[in-house]
Formats: structure tokens, C-alpha cells, sequence
């Protein structure tokens, strides 16, 4: 089992509030790895610290073993590390394919490139990953007319043609509907086994956390409290604590 | 992509025949509808493709003219090197000053251009030395061949259509793309690894060049360079053509300085209240269609489309 | 030393007439969001406007203060129109169109103000009492000058006052930073904007009586203050109130020494500034760094 992301230390505060408190995080190559927590407890925050939408104010990042604290954005998903939003974070007047395709030019480092057409390049790659999410059928249709859910998996097919080794996805199932819910745990073990994606996220929902993640890290109030197997962290107290209450 | 060919040839053959057929009077407006294709273009290119408002356009134009018609009267080059020389100084200017502007978003940037553009006017006015100041440069011929309208006509529509290609080329292309992401979530393209600013400059500075090689084109044509090439009206028109074509689409610099051209020369024959008109035919415009005098047809071809198959247009 | 006195004196006098103009600019962009590029236009219309209720008012002796009071009256009136009209239909849109709107109402507010009063320069004669000049030891200040300066101060104050220490002003002040929150405190956030830019309006209103004194009432004296209007604007922070009066001070007093010494580069200086500022700082010397529209 290869490490593919580590944080040391990891720490954001927000004028007097800790929001992440010295965080020290492994995520396994090809692991699904889901970080879980009361409202606030500083899941997302994490996850902008790690893809420096927000600037630490101690502790490192570490992915592939390289020191990517305070690389900006586009190096980091140049790097392989691509990030799904919370909100449906899309291009709302261009077309399913186009924002796709355009993940895949990025990828390709032909995103500059003025040479070429891009109805004839990569089209192949592009209608692939539209099959895999299951959006081919609407591949002409702009981003602000697909419903909710559709949303949620052209933000995930556009996070996926960034061809990233690994994927982290803030609240990936928030406001779908519950078979839209399950048809993306069963893409995301999907993605793991056959494009060997390593996939770290938040969610609220604790069936979804069970039914797919191997290992689970506890968030409370910014500091990291338990991680494990889903077994261990249902059975650690602290988790009970944090969640019931202390009795 | 079939039809966008067709559409082409149909419209080329349409210019060259108007080329032979006008009068003198209407080829000068013909000619003058062409240069400001490229003027609108490159208010489009960065508008309507990438989603930054440019009030400051003009200083490119004017560039452009200016590094013309220096290169003609100082440095006496011949006129081809002219107009790479005017084309190259605009695209040098938008480099440094679209190194500054792009650092800033929304409003900012189009404070900023407003702002360059007007330092612009006050360099070009003020240098007297160099620029004539308010007299600007006069008399500057375009070699003997060129000097009939009729052949000026066709030399600046073989630039224009060779110059509309390359834009043709480069909103098609994955470069293309990456500003259309830009304009529609900047932060999302940063996410997926577009180096937003760089593909702003880039943009930037193409667009630069497209005013430059319009005001470029201009400067033989009107036989003279004035700073007011440079004053923000001359920026406005390029923003007021850019909206009124319908800056995302393809033809929409097109049919913006087309229509714009052409309405200033027809209404100016009863009226001096052009401004009025202009004014609230772009008013109407922004606030009822969006997507321009383009938009407008692509929107009542797909209605159309939609009534033929039978169906109710949504 | 006299000569230092007078250009302070002289730039001040400037200062007063960029912040006058601005302040309007300003304080809708703030309260608001909207840049309104048209707003020199409407301070362009109060100048001819206070030239007409001149004319009308011409054998009384008080025709002037009249005047600059039928002005302001008719600048409230005139922008409760173009807020029905046009301003109430843009607040909700993105910035693009905003001043694409307000741009093209550029072109139509001075070509109205063309076919209504002709293109000619008009000049409004000064009463009795501005004619003077007010002499200290060796330094003669014109008295229009020293009007212009006083209005410039009473109408920054009379904002202030209305702005810190009135309910309204807490209104104002409230919709700046929560304008999200006024609809559930049962304040009418439409209203509150209609008021605002009725007060822009009759600001500019002020600006443009005050001008008449000192110059020229033509087309072409909107398009002069404009782009370096913008500028104080933007040195001062966009949508800062107080940020603009002290921007204002410090172009006008560069604007009036840089004219003694570089009288070619004097406008370019506040532009480069300007510049400056945009890159380093581009919320403004006063303005908020989280208040980026």
C-alpha cells in the first residue's frame, strides 16, 4: 500500500476560530477514503487547504510525496489531484462535451494551443468519459438546463477529464435523489477498480459512508479524533461522544 | 462546419461582387464596415469569448494607425512593412498594459482599460514632437496601386477575410475553449489546470492586435491619424459594435460593424443625431436580446426549425 | 510662498469639483453596486439645467440661487424618472450589462442634451456677490472659486451628516454591507435604491450649478471630468464615501502642482496613479479588500 496524499500539521484559523487543528492525514493509493463530522466540523475547509483554495496557516501538503503547499490550483490538477465542488461548481452556457472536452485539452496541455480545431481532437476520450457518467445522451445540451443531479456528474465528468490519480469530492451527494445517490457510490467503486482512482470525501450521509469508504477519518471541531476501518471508528468512543453527546 | 463553409463562400463572392458593383460612395462605407469587423472582433474576442468588458480598445486602434503612419513618415519603410510595424506596436502595447489589466476582475478590469486607453490619448496627444499632437499626421498614401478605392476596397477585404479566418481558427480551437471556460467559471478553469491568467493575456493581447491591425488598415484609408482614435468614444464603438453583432458568435463583429457602419452613413444623410439612435439601439438591444442582432437570428431560425418539425419552440 | 498658497488653493478648488462629481458616483457604487458611466451626463444636463431656470428667473436678483435650487429639484425629479425607467431594471443583472446600459445612456443623455440646448457653449453670469475677488495680503482667491469650495465642504458634510448620523444613513450604511438581510429586517431594499439614486442625481445636480460659476456650461465638460473622475473613484476606493474626498484632495492638489512644473503630464500623473493603485491596491486607499464586485 503506496501513500498517495499526506498533510502534516495541517492547521487554518480564521482570525480567533481553529477551524482545522494540526490534521495529520494518509489516503492510501486506490483507497476510498471518506472524512466525516459534525456540521462544522472543518471537512470542507480541509479540503480547500489541501487544493489551496485557501492558504494554511501551519503544516504541509504532500502529494505523491511532493511538498505541494502553496502550488496554485492549476498545478496542482496538472499534478493529478483534481477537486469536485460542494455546489455545482459547472460552466453554465457551454455544452456537456465542451466542458469536458476541455479537462481533457488541460490535461493534454493543449489548452493554449490556437492551431488546431477542437471538433477534431480528443473526441474519442471525451464521449468515453460521458458514457462513463452516464451523460452521453446529452452531450449538446448547456450546463444550466441539465437537472440537479445530471449537474452533480457533469461536475464529476469534469473533474474526471483531468485524468486525476486522485479525486476529492466535497459532499458529492448532497440534494440527489437516493437512486441517483446510489448510481454514483457504484460509479465511484467503479472508477476506483477500473481507472484506479483514489477518491477522499465528505459526506453527510452515513449508509454512503459505510456501504463504499474503507477507511474513515473523524473530524470534530477541527481536530481529527479517530480514523479506521468503518467497524473501528462505529465502535470508538470518542466518535460516539461527538455525535450523542456525552452522557 | 459544412455550413459555416458554405456560409463563407456565399458572403465572399456577396463582397467581391459588391467590390465592382458600388458606387464610390457606398465602397467607402463598405471599405470603412470592413476595418471595423476587426475593431469589433477584437472587442468580441475579449468579451464574448472570454467574459472581460474592454472600454479600451481604441488605444490599440489608435496604436496600430499611429505605429503606422510613424513607420511611413519617420522611418520610411515600405508599406507593407508599415502596416507589420503598426500591427506589432499595438501588440507590444497590449502586452504591457494587458500585463496590468488582467491581474484585476469585473469592474476593475474595465476601469483599468478605460484608464489605459485614456493615458493613450494623453501620450499621443501631448508628444507633439512625435505625434503632431492635436493635428495629428496627414497625408498618408497608401502606395499607387492602392490609392483607387476600388483596389483599397479589395486589398483590405483580402486582409479582412484572411485576418476573420485566423479569428474563425482560434474561437474553434482548444485556446478557443479555454476562454469560453474562463468567461462561463474562471475558478472552475483554474481547477481543471487552465493557467487563467496567461489565457487572459493571450487573449489580451490578441485582441490588441486585431484593433491594431484595424486602425492600421484605417490609417491609409482616411489618409490621416488624429489622437481621437484613441479617446474613449473610439473605445466605445468598438464595445457598442462587439454587443450590437452579438459578441459570442462568430459572424457577430460582422454583422455589428456592418450594421453600424452602414446605419451611421444612411442616417447621417437627414440627420446629425446619430448618437441618439445608436445610443438606444444598443439600450434595446442589451436589455431585450442578449445575444445581439446574431442571437436574435439564430434564436428565430430555431424557432422556425422548431415550427417546421411541428413542434412548439421552447 | 504666495504662489504655494494660490496653488493649494487652486487644487483645492479642483478637489472640490472632482469630489462633487464623484460623490454621487461613489455612493451609489457603494450602497448599490452599480457603476452609472452616465452619471457625468447627468451632471452635464444639471449645468444647462441651471442655465435655463436662469434665463427664466434673468430680471430677479436672486436669478443664480434660484436657479441652483430649481436645479437640484429638477435633477431629483429627472432621476426618479430614470430610476422607474431604466436603474430599477438593472440591479439585479450582471455587471457587464449594467454598464453596457448605463454606457449607451451616455449617448443618448448628451445627444438629448444637444437637441434641447444646440451645441453652443452657454454661459450663466455670475450674481454680484461671486464677482468679487477676496483679497489676503498678496493673495487674491477669485469668489467663484471660494463658492465652489465652500459647496464642494457643505454638500460633503450634509452626505456625512445624512450618512453617519441618521437613521437613514444606518439604513444606507446597512445595505452596504447586508443587502441580503434588508428584506427580512422589513426595510424596502427598492426603495432604499430609488432614494439613493435620486440623491446621486441631485448631487450631481450640485456639481453641476457649482460648475457653471467657474466655467463653461458645453458638451464636452462631461467627457473632460470623466475618466478622471473614475480615477479619484478608484484611488479612494470604490464605494468608500470617505475614501473619495480624500482622493479628491490629493489629485486635485497634484493636478494643480504638476501643472506649474509638467503642465503636459498633469492628467497623466493622476492616471498613473491611478495605475498604481489598481495594481497594488485595488480596493482603494479607503475602500474594503473583501468588497471586490
Amino acid at each position: 500500500m503506496t501513500e498517495i496524499l499526506r498533510t502534516d500539521n495541517l492547521t487554518k484559523r480564521f482570525g480567533g476560530v481553529t477551524a482545522v487543528s494540526a490534521v495529520d492525514l494518509r489516503v492510501n493509493h486506490k483507497e476510498i477514503c471518506a472524512v466525516i463530522g459534525p456540521n462544522g466540523a472543518g471537512k470542507s475547509t480541509l479540503f480547500n487547504l489541501i487544493t489551496h483554495f485557501l492558504e494554511p496557516t501551519a503544516g504541509r501538503v504532500y502529494f505523491q510525496g511532493e511538498d505541494i503547499t502553496g502550488v496554485p490550483a492549476h498545478t496542482i490538477c496538472r499534478k493529478g489531484l483534481a477537486k469536485s465542488f460542494q455546489l455545482t461548481n459547472i460552466y453554465p452556457r457551454l455544452t456537456v462535451f465542451d466542458s469536458v472536452q476541455m479537462s481533457l485539452f488541460s490535461k493534454a496541455g493543449l489548452d493554449g494551443n490556437m492551431f488546431r480545431s477542437s471538433s477534431l481532437v480528443m473526441r474519442e476520450e471525451t464521449e468515453r468519459i460521458l458514457h462513463m457518467v452516464g451523460l452521453a445522451s446529452q452531450a449538446e445540451v448547456t450546463g444550466e438546463l441539465l437537472s440537479h443531479g445530471d449537474k452533480k456528474r457533469l461536475e464529476l465528468a469534469i473533474s474526471l477529464g483531468t485524468r486525476p490519480k486522485m479525486l476529492l469530492m466535497d459532499e458529492p451527494t448532497a440534494g440527489m435523489a437516493p437512486d441517483e445517490t446510489w448510481a454514483l457510490v457504484e460509479l465511484m467503486d467503479k472508477l476506483r477498480n477500473e481507472e484506479g482512482l483514489t477518491v477522499l470525501f465528505t459526506e453527510h450521509d452515513m449508509d454512503v459512508v459505510f456501504d463504499i469508504a474503507e477507511r474513515l477519518v473523524v473530524l470534530h471541531q477541527g481536530i481529527k479524533i479517530c480514523e479506521g476501518s468503518p467497524e473501528e471508528v462505529q465502535t470508538d468512543e470518542r466518535v460516539r461522544e461527538c455525535y450523542l453527546g456525552t452522557s | 462546419m459544412k455550413r459555416t463553409w458554405q456560409v463563407a463562400s456565399a458572403g465572399a463572392v456577396l463582397l467581391i461582387m459588391l467590390g465592382f458593383a458600388l458606387g464610390e460612395f457606398w465602397l467607402k462605407v463598405a471599405t470603412e464596415a470592413l476595418i471595423m469587423v476587426l475593431l469589433a472582433a477584437s472587442f468580441s474576442l475579449l468579451y464574448g469569448q472570454t467574459g472581460l468588458l474592454s472600454f479600451g480598445q481604441g488605444a490599440y486602434f489608435a496604436l496600430g494607425a499611429y505605429g503606422f503612419a510613424l513607420s511611413l513618415t519617420k522611418l520610411e519603410v515600405p508599406f507593407l512593412l508599415c502596416l507589420v510595424i503598426g500591427v506589432l506596436s499595438a501588440g507590444l502595447w497590449a502586452w504591457i498594459t494587458g500585463y496590468l489589466c488582467v491581474r484585476l476582475a469585473g469592474i476593475y478590469f474595465a476601469i483599468m482599460t478605460v484608464v489605459v486607453a485614456q493615458s493613450t490619448f494623453y501620450i499621443i496627444f501631448q508628444w507633439y514632437s512625435l505625434t503632431g499632437g492635436d493635428n495629428g499626421i496627414q497625408g498618408l498614401l497608401p502606395p499607387e496601386v492602392l490609392q483607387d478605392p476600388r483596389a483599397y476596397y479589395f486589398f483590405v477585404l483580402a486582409v479582412v477575410a484572411i485576418a476573420y479566418y485566423v479569428y474563425h481558427r482560434l474561437i474553434t480551437s482548444p485556446f478557443g475553449l479555454s476562454l469560453r471556460s474562463i468567461r462561463e467559471n474562471s475558478v472552475r478553469a483554474g481547477f481543471v489546470g487552465i493557467n487563467v491568467r496567461r489565457r487572459m493575456l493571450q487573449a489580451f493581447i490578441l485582441s490588441g492586435v486585431f484593433a491594431g491591425l484595424s486602425g492600421v488598415l484605417a490609417a491609409p484609408f482616411t489618409r490621416t491619424v488624429v489622437p481621437q482614435m484613441a479617446d474613449w468614444m473610439a473605445s466605445g464603438k468598438a464595445v457598442f459594435m462587439g454587443i450590437l453583432g452579438g459578441p459570442a458568435y462568430l459572424i457577430g463583429p460582422l454583422v455589428g460593424a456592418s450594421v453600424w457602419v452602414f446605419l451611421d452613413a444612411f442616417v447621417s444623410g437627414f440627420t446629425v443625431h446619430w448618437p441618439l439612435i445608436i445610443g438606444l439601439l444598443v439600450f434595446l438591444v442589451v436589455f431585450f436580446v442578449p445575444g445581439g442582432l446574431t442571437g436574435l437570428l439564430a434564436s428565430l431560425a430555431a424557432r422556425k426549425r422548431a415550427y417546421d418539425q411541428g413542434r412548439p419552440s421552447t | 510662498m504666495d504662489l504655494f498658497i494660490n496653488q493649494v488653493f487652486s487644487g483645492l478648488v479642483r478637489a472640490s469639483l472632482y469630489f462633487l462629481v464623484t460623490s454621487g458616483l461613489t455612493l451609489l457604487f457603494g450602497v448599490v453596486g452599480t457603476l452609472n458611466m452616465a452619471h457625468f451626463s447627468l451632471y452635464m444636463i444639471a449645468s444647462y439645467l441651471t442655465w435655463t431656470f436662469h434665463q427664466v428667473l434673468v430680471d430677479y436678483s436672486f436669478s443664480f440661487w434660484a436657479a441652483f435650487v430649481c436645479a437640484g429639484l429638477a435633477m431629483a425629479v429627472l432621476g426618479l424618472i430614470i430610476e422607474r425607467l431604466v436603474m430599477r431594471h438593472l440591479y439585479d443583472r450582471e455587471l457587464g450589462e449594467q454598464l453596457l446600459i448605463t454606457f449607451a445612456m451616455v449617448y443618448i443623455l448628451d445627444d438629448l442634451t444637444k437637441l434641447v440646448w444646440g451645441s453652443n457653449p452657454l454661459f450663466v453670469p455670475r450674481p454680484e456677490i461671486l464677482t468679487n475677488i477676496v483679497s489676503f495680503g498678496n493673495i487674491n482667491l477669485p469668489a467663484a472659486d471660494i463658492f465652489v469650495l465652500l459647496v464642494g465642504l457643505l454638500s460633503g458634510a450634509a452626505t456625512w451628516y445624512l450618512l453617519s448620523q441618521t437613521s437613514t444613513g444606518r439604513i444606507l450604511r446597512a445595505a452596504y454591507s447586508h443587502k441580503e438581510m434588508l428584506p427580512a429586517l422589513g426595510i424596502p431594499i427598492h426603495r432604499t435604491y430609488m432614494g439613493i439614486f435620486v440623491f446621486s442625481c441631485v448631487l450631481a445636480g450640485v456639481a453641476g450649478s457649482a460648475w457653471t460659476m467657474v466655467g463653461v456650461v458645453d458638451l464636452g465638460q462631461a467627457h473632460s471630468l470623466l475618466i478622471e473622475s473614475f480615477c479619484v473613484m478608484v484611488i479612494g476606493g470604490m464605494g468608500s464615501f470617505a475614501g473619495t474626498a480624500l482622493s479628491a484632495v490629493i489629485c486635485g492638489l497634484t493636478y494643480s502642482f504638476a501643472i506649474l512644473y509638467v503642465p503636459k503630464l498633469a492628467t497623466l500623473l493622476i492616471f498613473v496613479l491611478t495605475g498604481l493603485i489598481l495594481v497594488v491596491r485595488p480596493w482603494g486607499l479607503m475602500g474594503q479588500a473583501g468588497r471586490l464586485h
